[in-house]
Order: C-alpha cells, then structure tokens, then sequence
C-alpha cells in the first residue's frame, strides 16, 4: 500500500476567463519522483502555483497526505507544504548558507543565535549528502549546484515532503545534473516526494519514476518507468525525429581557437567547419560567458589566437562582430533580440543594414525578401505587429533573421532552455536550414537537451580545455543522457 | 420567462448593503472634514475608518465569500457537475434552507440512486433479453457434445463462455472481490483470443505489497471487463497489428487505483473531451441502458455507478493519445469484506 502525497482530481482552473488547467489528474505518491513535461509550456507555471497555494478552481479537488485542502466549494488561500526549486533561487544571497538552511523558516523562534551549533548541525546534514559547503559561505558565492543543493536542504529540514524541482537542467550543468538528481533519489529513499517539471523527456526518463505529460493544461499520458524509451515519446514529437542528413565539407576551419588561454580558458583550441554544427558542451559552465565576450569584442584573450576564415579575428563590438560575419542568438531571444515597433519583415531584414547602410528599410528589398521567406515563414511574414504572434512564430523570425543575413558562423546560447517540446522540434529544424545554407553554428550549451539531433560533432570542456569531441558515429555514447538520431 | 433582477433576494441585500455602506461612508468622510477641519475628534474618526475597513474586510470574508462559493456549487450543480456536492455546502442560509437540503437529500438520495445503479447492472447483464438459465444449460449440453467428439478447443471456448455468462447474469448488484473480477475479466480474455489468436494480449500488473489482501478488496460487479471490452472493441481490433491490454492495480490507505490501458487507436481529441466531461458530471440521466452503441456509454455508465454508490470523488478517468493508445483510470475506495455493510 503505497501513501498518496499529493492527489489533484478533475482540477480545472479558469483565471480572467482563460483555462489554465483543464480537467487535470495527477498523483503522487511518497518517496516518488514524478515528472511534468508539458509539450507546450501550457499550464506548468499554474499547476505548480496550485500546488503551493490552496488558491480557487473552477472544479476539482486536491488532497494533500490524503487530506482535502483544496475543493471548487471552498479556497482557503492557505499555503501548502510544498517547496519550489528554480532559478532565481529563493534564498537569500547576503546571508550565510547556515542561516539561509535554519534561521530563515517558520517555526524558527530562537532569538539568540548560535552560529557554531548551526553549522555543526549543517556540517550532519551534508556529511550525509556527501557534499561540502562551509555554512559560513555567503550564498552569493556559491555555484548554480550548491544553491540547489542548499536548496534542497532546506527543504528537507523545514520538514516538506513535496519538493517541484522546475527546469534545473536550465542553470545547472550536465555533470552537476547528475550530482543533483543522486541528492533526490537519496532523499526519496527517505520518502520525499518529488515533482520533477523539465521539458527534455531523456532528462526526465533519467531520474524520473513517473512521467505525466501534459498538453494545454491537461494530463495526455502517465508514462509508467518500463516506458521510458523513444517509441513512447515519439508521437508527441513529430518533425524532430526525422534526421536530414546535410553534409559540410572539411577544410581549414571557419572558426578557429587556437590554445587560447583566458581567466576561464586554459589553453582551449577546436575548430569549426562551414556548414557545420558543433555544440560546445561546457560541463562545468565556465567557459561559455567568456566564448561570447571574445566573439563579440566585450574581452580579449591573454594569449593563443582566435581566426575567423583564417584571418585573426578581432573586434570591438558586436556590430562589428556581424560585420565580420559573426552572428549571436542568445539564450532567451524572445523578445530579448526582436524590436516590438518593427513588423515582421522589418524585423526580418533589420541585420541587412550591416552589410549595406539602410538597405533594411527599402521596400523593395522587404518585398523580395518577403517573397522569397514566405513559403519558409508563412502568412504572418506579413504582420505588423508583432506582439500578437505565437511564440513559434516569433523564434522562426529570430532565426531566419539570421538566416536573411547569412553570417559565416553563428553562437546559438542554450537555444532549447525553457523551450517546450514543439518549440525544440521547431529550433532543430531552424538550425538545419541554417546548415543548409553554409552558416556554421556553434551551440553553447551546458546540458545535451535536443542539440545531438542537429549536431554534426560534439566537443565536451571542462576545466578551460578541451576534454573529448565526438563525432556523429560517437554519439550513440550519449543515447542514455540525450535523443541521438 | 426570466425574472426580474429584483425577485431575487441576493440582488436586494446587495442594493441594501451597497447604500448602507454608501451612507457609512458619507458620514465617515463628513465626519473626518469636521475633525480635520475644528482640529477636534480627531483620533475617533481615525479609529473609526480603521473599523470601517476592518468590518468590510470581515463582511468580505464572513458573508460575500461563503455566498459567491455557495453560488458557485449551485452553478456546478445546475451544469451538471455536482450532485452530491449540492448538499454539502459550507454554509447555510439559515436553518430552514439547511433543513430543507437535508430533506431534498433524503428524499431522492440513497434508495432510489442506488437501486437505479442496480437497475443499471442489470440492463447491463439482459442486455441481450436471454434466459440465462436456458444459457447455461445449451452451453453446457455443447461443451458435453464437443468433449465427446474430441474438439477440446471448443469446449474449453464453450467453458469460458458458460462462466462468462454466469459471472455476468448472476447476482450483478453486489460488490465483488478484485479477484472475481479479474478472473472473469481473464475468463473474457479466452473467449476473445479464439477471435484474436496472437494479436492480443492481456497483463495485469499488482503493483500492491500484499497481493492476496488486494484481491479481497471490493468494487462492483462488472467495473472492468466493459471497460477491458471497450478497449478491445474501440482501440484494438480496428488496429493493425498486435494489441496488448494492461491492467496496473495500486493501492493508498483510502484508494483503490485500476488502470486499464492498451495501444489501440486511442480517442479523437473531440470526442475525448466530450467522454471526459460526461465522465465528470454525475447526473442521474447516465445511469440508463446500453441503447447507445457509440464507443465509451459502457465507460460512463460504469462510472456514473462508482459515483452513485460511492461518491463524487470517486471514478473514472480517461487519457487517450491518436495511434498510442488509452489509459482508463478507475478511482474506487478502499473496501474490505467487513466494510460492505457501511457502503451499501
């Protein structure tokens, strides 16, 4: 017999008139870990709200440890015992990881305190965990990691028994992943639950026990463990899973870093071809940030040598960066990299104007563009404006903005982070039509995510250097941590 | 004919209290212009803003909350949401309306729905108008014949069929233990793979610590195997190929979990979503015979029983995906032998 910890029941939730959650089931039982992937990013944020705070459905009922806390008749605004891990993290970055762990909680009411016995008892805990962090440590100081395993602890000594762990792989790195998810299946042992909210089914299959995916704020299919293979999966993720195989010729490298040597770097080289895809897997997360400053003039290199088409590659800017045919998407590029005054074509041919002054604004060039992109884009290439389109619709603009300016190579940050499931397909098909068109790409990228489908090599580095690279014939090494097709 | 906003008694508390509080206000707001004006009564009238705000606040919690959710469960109830729900409101109008509710309740409540819920099983088992009986006994007189000739794949089909029925017609408005019906849903599963051959098959998954208390668990008569022939029937004949049909059974302290799934053609999106919103209403029109032969009236009639009997919390669920498959999850309570008496 196996104790329910948290049952949500035909919940349906209606805020301003929009359907959040629709008929929602789900349930957790204790020492679980479950896992929400939702294939369109719709309702995840409500759910876990709902599932904090005891706040009014339209219908349903939620039950915690068996208990009804929440029901259409009567919301009572209370909070449940539920922690949220996620990034930013809620603790607090001036004070010490000890105060941070014991004095900030309810039911702390000791009015003196004993920085020494805190610690000591903090010292138990991780002694436990296998992990160190000094509690005297300002959280601020800590690495993504230890603020989520800091996190975690906290959690537990507050006496949760359901933790949501939303979207780690987006601020964690691969190797830390890993480390983490031994810190959840020890506390599972101890029976804590978890709700393991991610978008990348290979992140979840690894970890998770169970697996609901959700769809416009409704539970399509619990995925049992025995069913944690691709043919399960595959029929929610179409497109993707056909490989287009776009060959690129080898030569003397587009882009080339030759034993560069940074504050991050120690001595890094790798090359890149035109028409290829490379993904940059940084597995402790330290060079990526110093990659883009270098390419975009923010820093320069204390010694080895970077070249772009064989020529010394060095900038001020990154104006000038695209000048020299090196282009950026950066992490969160909607709407970060789009100008919401502009329409679509516009926005589409706004980089043109660094090859020629003002060329982006001529009719005529947006005409031909425009007839051009059209087949690609669709109707809303005609939109003027652009805040009432759909997402999908605005990351096509991103990309096949780069796409209209064909750069020589192309630094894509994170690119499936935050993205739902037909949003990832549709990011791997914009790199391939990138590919098609010669433009080199460079993922950055600190966990697979989807990025093995597009990639034609792999370069893992750690420490500044370059630990290993693989090739497409090496990848199905990574057919446990990622979709290799 | 719609009535006017005035019969309604809510409307008129609404415009009584809306120009109470507008003279309230009125005479607050005099009253802080004569105190800041004399420079005298200063602090009451302070003080008296304070409880002004404290008294809305406490109205807003003590009287327009408990109605606008009051309001609320009748909206369910009248959309066909709620049933049961109706007479469990938090709180009451006054003594005379609770009382009334009470005897709304007991008037239509356990004896009719229940016995409607039986009358339901038992349009489920004469569905067919035979004489069971007389079934019985042909069956039998086959199964003789055949074993006689040396068919014995026909007379282990006519022995399968024999009990099928047997199960089916007899005593069908009791509880029954987990195991009866999933012998007779494996007893269903023989007679079906003479049809099928290899093309089906069945696994039942005990995901429970202890199974033989599992199986004594009880639930009613016939919850499963009209669902296990829906699935059959809806999601795997018409699918080419092989077909697999599972069965997971899970308990919690309170609940007996059954999930029925296959991987047929699944549900169209539409018509999920309309099967799902039958499901969740618990309206007494459901509980009718098998008239209908559109795909899943076996399914809301089985759940439309699970609720009558047990309650609003209790049911079924339906996830279904295109060309993957369906999943029914059947929610029922945690009932032992010694526990039927309080149920029924």
């Amino acid at each position: 017999m196996r104790e329910e910890i948290l049952r949500l029941e035909n919940v349906t939730r209606v805020v301003d008139d929009v359907v959040l959650l629709d008929n929602l089931n789900l349930h957790i039982f204790r020492g679980e870990i479950m896992g929400v992937i939702s294939l369109n990013g719709y309702g995840q944020e409500s759910l876990i709200e709902l599932i904090s705070q005891n706040l009014p459905i339209l219908y349903g009922r939620i039950y915690f440890h068996e208990e009804l806390v929440n029901n259409y008749a009567h919301s009572s605004y209370t909070r449940n015992k539920v922690y949220v891990i996620e990034d930013p993290t809620k603790l607090v970055k001036d004070l010490s990881v000890a105060d941070n762990v014991f004095v900030l909680r309810r039911g702390f009411r000791k009015y003196i305190i004993n920085s020494h016995v805190l610690n000591r008892q903090l010292r138990r805990l991780m002694d436990g965990l296998g992990i160190r962090i000094d509690g005297r440590t300002l959280v601020e100081d800590l690495s993504p990691f230890e603020k989520c395993a800091v996190e975690l602890l906290k959690a537990v000594t507050m006496g949760v028994k359901l933790i949501v762990v939303k979207d780690i792989s987006n601020f964690i790195s691969t190797a830390d992943l890993a480390k983490f998810q031994r810190l959840l299946r020890h506390y599972t042992a101890q029976g804590v639950s978890f709700l393991y909210v991610c978008n990348h089914h290979e992140e979840g299959f690894k970890i998770c026990d169970r697996i609901s995916l959700m769809e416009n704020g409704k539970i399509l299919k619990v995925l049992e463990n025995s069913k944690f293979r691709r043919e399960f999966i595959k029929p929610y993720y179409v497109d993707a899973f056909h490989r287009e195989e776009i060959p690129y010729k080898e030569g003397k490298g587009v882009l080339r870093f030759r034993d560069v040597v940074t504050d991050t770097m120690d001595g890094l080289s790798f090359h890149v071809e035109k028409g290829e895809c490379v993904i940059l897997l940084d597995m402790d997360r330290t060079v990526m940030d110093d990659i883009v400053r270098i390419m975009n003039g923010e820093m320069s290199v204390e010694s080895g040598e970077v070249c772009v088409d064989e020529k010394s590659y060095q900038v001020n800017s990154s104006r000038e960066a695209l000048r020299e045919g090196v282009a950026f998407i950066g992490q969160y590029p909607v709407p970060g990299m789009l100008f919401e005054d502009m329409s679509y074509i516009e926005n589409l041919c706004f980089l043109l104007g660094e090859k020629t002054q003002g060329i982006w604004s001529d009719r005529k060039v947006q005409k031909s563009v425009g007839k051009e992109y059209e087949p690609l884009i669709g109707p809303d290439i005609h939109a003027k404006d652009i805040t009432e389109l759909s997402l999908s619709s605005l990351y096509k603009l991103v990309y096949y903005r780069v796409h209209v300016y064909r750069p020589k190579i192309l630094f894509c940050v994170q690119p499936f982070a935050d993205a739902d499931m037909p949003l990832r397909s549709q990011i791997i098909l914009l790199l391939r039509q990138l590919k098609k068109k010669g433009i080199a790409v460079v993922i950055l990228a600190t966990s697979f995510s989807d990025s093995l489908m597009a990639a034609d090599r792999m370069l893992q580095v750690e420490n500044g250097k370059l630990r290993q690279e693989y090739d497409r014939s090496q990848f199905y090494h990574f057919s446990q941590d990622a979709t290799v097709l | 004919m719609k009535k006017k906003p005035t019969h309604y008694l809510s409307y008129r508390m609404k415009f009584m209290s809306a120009g109470l509080a507008a003279i309230l206000l009125l005479l607050l707001t005099a009253l802080s212009f004569a105190a800041l004006r004399d420079s005298v009564f200063v602090i009451p009238a302070i003080l008296s803003w304070i409880l002004s705000f404290a008294w809305g606040y406490i109205c807003l919690n003590w009287l327009y909350r408990p109605y606008k959710e009051n309001a609320k469960v009748l909206h369910l109830f009248v959309t066909g949401y709620l049933f049961e729900g109706v007479f469990d409101q938090r709180v009451d109008m006054n003594p005379e309306t609770s009382q009334a509710m009470d005897k709304f309740r007991d008037m239509i409540k356990t004896d009719e729905l229940i016995s409607a819920s039986k009358k339901q099983a038992q349009y489920l088992a004469l569905q067919n108008q035979i004489n069971p009986h007389f079934l019985y006994n042909t069956l039998e007189g086959i199964r003789g014949e055949t074993m006689n000739a040396g068919l014995e794949h026909v007379a282990k089909m006519t022995e399968a069929l024999a009990t099928f029925f047997r199960y089916t017609i007899s005593n069908v408005e009791h509880l029954v233990t987990l195991e009866d019906e999933l012998k007779n849903v494996r007893n269903y599963y023989i007679i079906q793979q003479y049809r099928f051959g290899e093309r089906l098959s069945l696994h039942i998954e005990d995901r429970t610590e202890e199974e033989e208390e599992a199986m004594q668990y009880r639930l009613p008569k016939l919850t499963l195997q009209p669902i296990v022939e829906n699935s059959i029937f809806h999601g795997i004949e018409r699918k080419i190929g092989r077909g697999t049909l599972e069965i997971k059974i899970e308990t919690t302290p309170k609940r007996l979990i059954i999930t029925v799934s296959d991987d047929g053609l699944g549900i169209e999106r539409e018509y999920l979503d309309e099967l799902n919103l039958k499901l969740n209403s618990s309206s007494i029109d459901n509980v009718k015979a098998y008239t209908d032969a559109k795909g899943g009236i076996a399914i809301v009639n089985v759940n439309s029983r699970i609720k009558l009997l047990f309650g609003e919390e209790y049911g079924i669920c339906i996830y279904s995906t295109r060309n993957v498959g369906t999943d029914v999850e059947i929610t029922l309570p945690l009932i032992k032998k010694d526990m039927m008496k309080e149920v029924l």
